[in-house]
């Protein structure tokens, strides 16, 4: 998983054109950020078309693209967002099989509220 | 200090001593009960191993209130990290009681933040998140919340 800042996201994003782009939105002293980025990296080579980026986050620098909650995740095509998992789901295999569902071109969202 | 039977110790200082400095602090042990006996050197290096190694049971907890030592459990609330409030995130339930300790109900905590605990030296007893941190040693970032349910663990 690679590290982008938040202010250097969007020129990111740009760059990756229609490439899919999963971004891990994070914070320090996360607890549950740490466990999710660890459960991320564990399957991130069974996604190999898309890149798995961590974006730490703060109160003041929170996007408006993201869900009200840490850790999350939302997905890129195009620099738009097609996918979002608000929050880390108890059962882990609920963010995997969102994942593979946006490489399946199916639907694109869960919620861990 | 093991002291057998038909044995004398040697000198040794306890007491605090009296006005004269020296006076009443030193004395001998005489073992002529018939039986060996462990007599505690006056020191805390012993006074730890004494405890440490005395043949009862012991429970052993985060802090203590109302005559009970408390062991308890964490569930931390799903989401878990919300900006603003928490409330739309779900409760999690925690763990059952450690081995030995009794369960004494379970109590919900709402909006808060364990971390915001991290140095408070107070009773962290009937506050939820105060007693999450003594559970679990984190929370969430500053400026979001969580939910936290404890399980009070008591002996």
């Amino acid at each position: 998983m690679i590290t982008k800042t938040i202010e250097n996201l969007e020129t990111y994003l740009t760059e990756r054109g229609s490439s899919k782009t999963l971004i891990l939105l994070s914070a320090e002293d996360c607890h549950a950020c740490a466990q999710f980025k660890a459960h991320l990296e564990s399957v991130e080579s069974t996604f190999s078309n898309i890149v798995f980026a961590e974006v730490l986050v703060t109160l003041e620098t929170k996007p408006l693209f993201g869900p009200p909650v840490l850790p999350s995740i939302v997905g890129f095509e195009d620099s738009q967002r097609v996918l979002e998992g608000a929050g880390m789901p108890e059962d882990l295999t609920v963010a995997n099989n969102l994942i593979q569902s946006w490489v399946n071109g199916e639907g694109f969202q869960y919620s861990a509220g | 200090m093991r002291l057998n039977n038909g044995a004398t110790s040697a000198a040794l200082s306890h007491g605090p001593g009296g006005q004269f400095g020296e006076e009443n602090k030193w004395l001998k042990y005489i073992n002529t009960t018939g039986s060996d006996h462990f007599i505690p050197d006056n020191s805390t290096a012993e006074k730890n191993s004494s405890f440490a190694s005395a043949p009862v049971t012991k429970r052993k907890g985060d802090y203590s209130n109302g005559g009970y030592v408390y062991n308890n459990t964490a569930g931390f609330g799903t989401g878990p990290c919300w900006y603003g409030n928490s409330n739309s995130a779900g409760y999690t339930t925690p763990g059952g009681c450690p081995a030995g300790f009794s369960d004494a109900g379970i109590l919900n905590g709402n909006n808060g933040n364990n971390n915001s605990y991290n140095t408070n030296g107070a009773s962290p007893h009937g506050n939820a998140f105060h007693m999450g941190f003594y559970v679990l040693k984190y929370g969430c970032p500053a400026g979001t919340t969580h939910k936290i349910t404890i399980r009070y663990c008591r002996v």
